[in-house]
C-alpha cells in the first residue's frame, strides 16, 4: 500500500473522528448513531497503520492490489449503511404518517363529542 | 346511499371546494361527505366549516396516499360498508357517484374504478399514453384490462379499506390496484366523464409524471413478486 495513502487514510480517519466526536458532545447525534463511524474509521487507522493487514487480506481473497480492497470495503460498508438508512427512513415516515392521522381523527372526535370545541 | 362515504382529499382547495360540495348536495340522495384536508396552506379546512360539511385536518402535509387512508380510518369507525375517493379540484362529476356506487353494490365487487377510456378512447396526450403503459404492465401481470387505472375516482369496499388502513403497503394507485387483482380481489370499471379541473394547478409536472411512470411500472412488474 503506498505510503500517501496510508497518511491520506490515517487523517481522515482521525478528522471524521475528531467530527463525530465534536457532533456527539453538542448531541447533534444520537449515541449509537454514531457507531457506524467510530467503526469505520477505526478500521481505516488500523489499515494505514498495518499494511501488511491489508495486503494479506487482498491476496486471501485474490485482489491484486490493496488499495481495491480498501475501496471495496468502503463501497460495501457506504452501501449497507445506505440500505439501513433507508430502512430507518421509511418506518419513521411511517410512524409520522400514522400519527399525523391519529391526530386529524382524534382532533375531529373531540369536535364531535358534545362539550367539545364545537 | 347511507353506507358510503365520500372522501375528499384535499391540498390548497379552497376555491374549487364549494363547487365540488355543491355538485354533490346536489344529488337526489346525497351521501355524507368528509373532506381530509392534507395540511393546505390556504383556508381550505375553514371553508369546509363555513359549508357545514365534515371535515379532519391533517396538521402537514403527507400526500394522497395518506389523505385517503385517514378518510378510510374514519369510514372504518363509523362503519361505512364503502368509501368513495373523489377529487376535490373539480374534475369529477357528482352525476356518476350512484353508479360507481350501484356498481360495487350489485356486484359485490371490491373496487370499482370511474373509468374515462372504457366507451371512448382519450386524446393521445402524454397523461393518455402514461395510463396505457400502466394499463398494459397490469394486464401482463394480471390477464385483466383495466381501462383507466389512473382515475382517482373510485369505490373500496370495507375489506379493501381495511387492508388500507392496515399496511401502508397499500396506496390508491395502479400497483396496489394490480396486486390486489392478482390476490382476486373483484376490481371493475364503469364508464364516467370527467372535467378539467376548475382552478388552480395539478401537482404533477414532467418530472413527477415520469417518476410516477417509474414507479408505478416498477411496483407493478417487479416488486408485486416479492411483496405478500
Amino acid at each position: 500500500m503506498p505510503l500517501m495513502l496510508r497518511i491520506l487514510l490515517l487523517i481522515s480517519s482521525l478528522l471524521s473522528f475528531i467530527f463525530v466526536a465534536r457532533r456527539l458532545k453538542k448531541s447533534a447525534v444520537k449515541l449509537y448513531d454514531t457507531t457506524f463511524w467510530i467503526f469505520l474509521s477505526t478500521v481505516f487507522v488500523i489499515l494505514s497503520a498495518f499494511p501488511g493487514l491489508g495486503i494479506g487480506l487482498a491476496e486471501l481473497i485474490g485482489i491484486q492490489s490493496p488499495v481495491n480492497l480498501i475501496f471495496l470495503i468502503i463501497i460495501f460498508c457506504l452501501l449497507a449503511h445506505c440500505f439501513v438508512q433507508s430502512l430507518r427512513f421509511s418506518a419513521l415516515e411511517d410512524k409520522f404518517e400514522r400519527f399525523v392521522e391519529k391526530d386529524a381523527l382524534r382532533d375531529e372526535a373531540a369536535t364531535e363529542k358534545p362539550g367539545g370545541e364545537e | 346511499m347511507k353506507d358510503l362515504l365520500i372522501i375528499i382529499p384535499a391540498y390548497n382547495e379552497a376555491e374549487n371546494l364549494p363547487d365540488v360540495i355543491k355538485a354533490l348536495r346536489g344529488m337526489v340522495d346525497t351521501p355524507q361527505i368528509l373532506v381530509v384536508d392534507d395540511g393546505s396552506l390556504d383556508d381550505t379546512f375553514d371553508i369546509c366549516r363555513k359549508l357545514g360539511v365534515k371535515a379532519v385536518r391533517h396538521k402537514v402535509n403527507l400526500g394522497l396516499s395518506s389523505a385517503i387512508r385517514t378518510g378510510m380510518q374514519y369510514a372504518l369507525v363509523k362503519g361505512y360498508r364503502y368509501a368513495m375517493q373523489f377529487d376535490a379540484d373539480g374534475q369529477h362529476d357528482a352525476s356518476y357517484v350512484k353508479e360507481l356506487y350501484d356498481t360495487i353494490k350489485k356486484s359485490g365487487g371490491d373496487i370499482v374504478i370511474g373509468s374515462r377510456y372504457l366507451e371512448s378512447k382519450g386524446n393521445a396526450n402524454a397523461r393518455y399514453m402514461g395510463g396505457r403503459v400502466i394499463s398494459g404492465c397490469i394486464r401482463f401481470m394480471t390477464g385483466k384490462k383495466i381501462k383507466d387505472p389512473t382515475s382517482g375516482m373510485r369505490v373500496y369496499s370495507d375489506r379493501v379499506m381495511k387492508l388500507f388502513t392496515e399496511s401502508s403497503l397499500y396506496s390508491p394507485e395502479p400497483d396496489t390496484l394490480s396486486y390486489l387483482i392478482k390476490k382476486g380481489f373483484k376490481v371493475s370499471e364503469t364508464g364516467v366523464e370527467m372535467k378539467e379541473r376548475m382552478r388552480g394547478k395539478s401537482y404533477l409536472d414532467i418530472v413527477g409524471s415520469a417518476r410516477y411512470m417509474f414507479r408505478m411500472c416498477t411496483s407493478i412488474l417487479f416488486i408485486s413478486l416479492i411483496r405478500s
